[in-house]
C-alpha cells in the first residue's frame, strides 16, 4: 500500500495511522537530529508533536505532492518551531550514511585534489554545515542526506523551485570556504 | 542492539502518539476548513487584483483624457500639468494592490513553486489587463466621477479640471450660456459658483460660438478686467468634456481645432502697446479693445509654439 492509501484508511480508522509512525519516525527522527534537536527527549516530544500535527492535518494532505514531502514540511516547521521557542541557533548532527559526505564535497568544484578522510571530515563538514546560513543548510541536508529531489525540496522548505538550485550552489560555494579556512588554520 | 532499541523506541512514540490522540480527542480537522481558508486566500488574492484593475483603469483615463490639448491654457509645461493631475491616491493603491495580491498568492497551496518577479508581474499584468479592459468600457470616468461626486475629499480629474478652469482673474471661467431677456437680450454665463457675467463675444469665431450656444458646460478663455466687474471679454470657448466619457480621437480633434483659433488671435496686427493702454484705461465703452486676445498669456504661450 502506498502512503496516499494509507491516508485515506486513516481517515476511516485511527488504527491506520500507525502505519504512517511506522513507516516515517526512522526517518524524521534522523532527519530532526541533522537539523539540530540532538536530545533524545527533546526528539521524542518533536516527533510526537509532528505526528500529532500530521494527524490533525490529515484532510489538508494535498495529493498533487508526495506524502512524503508533505511530512517533511511538517518536520521542518516543528523543529524550527521547537527551536525558536528555545531561542537557540540549531547545530546540527550529521548522521551519515554510506557516501552522503563524499558526495556533498566531490559535487563542490575544488574538491578533486582534496584527500578525503570519512572520520576527520565528517566532522569538519559538520562543523562546517552548522555555521552556514539556515537556507543553505536546511537545502544542502534535503539533497545530500536526505536525497531529496529539487522538487520535493521546494515542496518541504516552500520555496520557488528556481531558487533551491541557486541555493544549494551558494550552499555548497559557502561550504568549500569554510572548509577551506579551517584547512589553511591548521 | 541498536536495532531493538529503534523498535522500541519507535513503539513508545507510537503509543505516545495515540494515548495522546484518544486523551485530547485528537480528530482531524474536517476538510472544509481547510477548504474555506484556501477559498479566502483566493478571494484576496482575486480582490486585490479587481482593485488594481479599479486604479490602473483611473489613472489610464486620467491621462489619456486629462485635456492635456489644453495644457498651455493653465500651466508653462505639460509636465508641470501632469504633475498636478496625476491621481496619486490610485497609483499608492495600486502599488499596495499589487503587494498584497504577491502575497496572497504566495499563501496559497503552491503559490511558493513561483518566483517573486513571476507572481509579482502577473498580478501586475492582471490588473493591467483587466483596468484598460474596464477604461475602455468608460469605467475608469464612472470610477473616478463617482468618487468625486459621492466624496468631497476626493479630487477627480474633473474637480481638479473644474478648479483649474473656474478662475475669473485668471481669465478662465466655467459655466452654461443663456441669452438673458431680462438685460436686453445680452450674452450671459452663469459660472459654476452660480455667478453671472455678461459676456462679450465679439472676439469669438464661428467654431466658438456654435459650442457657446450647444447648452451644455463649457470653457471660456478670456479676460474679466478689473475696471469692469461683471462683464467677461471671450477669446476662445471650448467645451467642458466631463459630462462623460470622451475618447482620443475626439480629445486629438479638439486640440486641433483649438490650436487653430489661437494662431487665428495672434495674426491680429494691432501695435501691443495700444492694445495694452487700451486695456488699461478703457472704461466707458464696456468693450475691451479689438485684438486684446493675442495679449492673453495662455494664447501667447500658444502662439511661441509656432515660433
Amino acid at each position: 500500500m502506498n502512503d496516499e492509501e494509507i491516508v485515506g484508511l486513516a481517515l476511516r480508522e485511527q488504527a491506520f495511522f500507525g502505519h504512517i509512525i511506522d513507516r516515517y519516525e526512522a526517518k524524521l527522527d534522523r532527519y530532526i537530529r541533522r537539523l539540530g534537536v540532538h536530545d533524545e527527549e527533546d526528539r521524542a516530544d518533536v516527533l510526537q508533536e509532528i505526528f500529532i500535527k500530521v494527524y490533525r492535518n490529515l484532510n489538508n494532505f494535498d495529493r498533487s505532492l508526495s506524502f512524503s514531502s508533505w511530512i517533511y514540511r511538517i518536520a521542518h516547521n516543528e523543529a524550527i518551531s521547537w527551536y525558536r521557542k528555545r531561542n537557540v541557533r540549531p547545530e546540527g548532527h550529521l548522521i551519515v550514511e554510506g557516501d552522503d559526505v563524499l558526495k556533498l564535497i566531490s559535487s563542490s568544484e575544488q574538491a578533486s585534489d582534496q584527500k578525503f578522510d570519512t572520520k576527520g571530515n565528517t566532522k569538519e563538514v559538520e562543523r562546517a554545515l552548522n555555521e552556514l546560513e539556515d537556507k543553505y543548510r536546511d537545502v544542502l541536508v534535503l539533497r545530500f542526506f536526505e536525497h531529496k529531489e529539487y522538487a520535493e525540496i521546494s515542496d518541504i522548505l516552500k520555496i520557488p523551485t528556481g531558487s533551491v538550485g541557486t541555493l544549494i550552489h551558494r550552499g555548497k560555494q559557502q561550504l568549500q570556504e569554510k572548509l577551506d579556512q579551517k584547512a589553511l588554520s591548521l | 542492539m541498536n536495532e531493538i532499541n529503534q523498535q522500541l523506541n519507535t513503539t513508545q512514540i507510537k503509543d505516545q502518539v495515540f494515548d495522546r490522540i484518544t486523551s485530547e480527542q485528537i480528530t482531524p480537522t474536517p476538510r472544509w476548513r481547510f477548504l474555506y481558508k484556501e477559498y479566502l486566500v483566493w478571494v484576496a488574492w482575486v480582490f486585490s487584483i479587481v482593485l488594481g484593475a479599479f486604479a490602473v483603469a483611473i489613472v489610464e483615463y486620467v491621462l489619456t483624457t486629462a485635456n492635456t490639448e489644453f495644457f498651455q491654457i493653465t500651466h508653462n509645461s505639460y509636465w508641470n500639468f501632469l504633475l498636478y493631475v496625476l491621481p496619486y491616491l490610485w497609483l499608492v493603491i495600486l502599488m499596495v494592490m499589487a503587494s498584497l495580491a504577491y502575497f496572497n498568492f504566495r499563501r496559497t497551496k503552491t503559490g511558493y513553486r513561483y518566483s517573486i518577479l513571476f507572481v509579482l508581474i502577473s498580478s501586475l499584468m492582471a490588473s493591467l489587463v483587466g483596468g484598460t479592459l474596464l477604461n475602455m468600457a468608460g469605467f475608469g470616468y464612472t470610477l473616478d466621477t463617482a468618487f468625486g461626486d459621492r466624496m468631497s475629499m476626493y479630487y477627480s480629474l474633473e474637480k481638479k479640471e473644474r478648479a483649474l478652469w473656474q478662475a475669473p482673474k485668471e481669465g478662465r471661467l466655467v459655466g452654461v450660456y443663456y441669452i438673458s431677456t431680462s438685460t436686453k437680450n445680452l450674452p450671459q454665463l452663469r459660472d459654476t459658483t452660480g455667478e453671472v457675467w455678461t459676456l462679450n463675444v465679439d472676439d469669438l469665431h464661428k467654431m466658438d460660438m456654435s459650442t457657446l450656444e450647444s447648452g451644455g458646460a463649457v470653457r471660456v478663455l478670456g479676460f474679466a478686467p478689473e475696471a469692469m466687474p461683471g462683464l467677461f471679454h471671450a477669446c476662445g470657448v471650448f467645451p467642458w468634456m466631463y459630462d462623460e466619457p470622451s475618447n482620443f480621437v475626439v480629445m486629438k480633434q479638439a486640440r486641433e481645432d483649438f490650436i487653430e483659433r489661437m494662431y487665428a488671435h495672434t495674426n491680429v496686427a494691432v501695435e501691443r502697446l495700444e492694445v495694452l493702454e487700451a486695456v488699461t484705461y478703457s472704461t466707458t465703452s464696456g468693450r475691451m479693445p479689438m485684438g486684446v486676445c493675442a495679449t492673453h498669456e495662455a494664447i501667447e504661450r500658444i502662439s511661441s509654439l509656432r515660433d
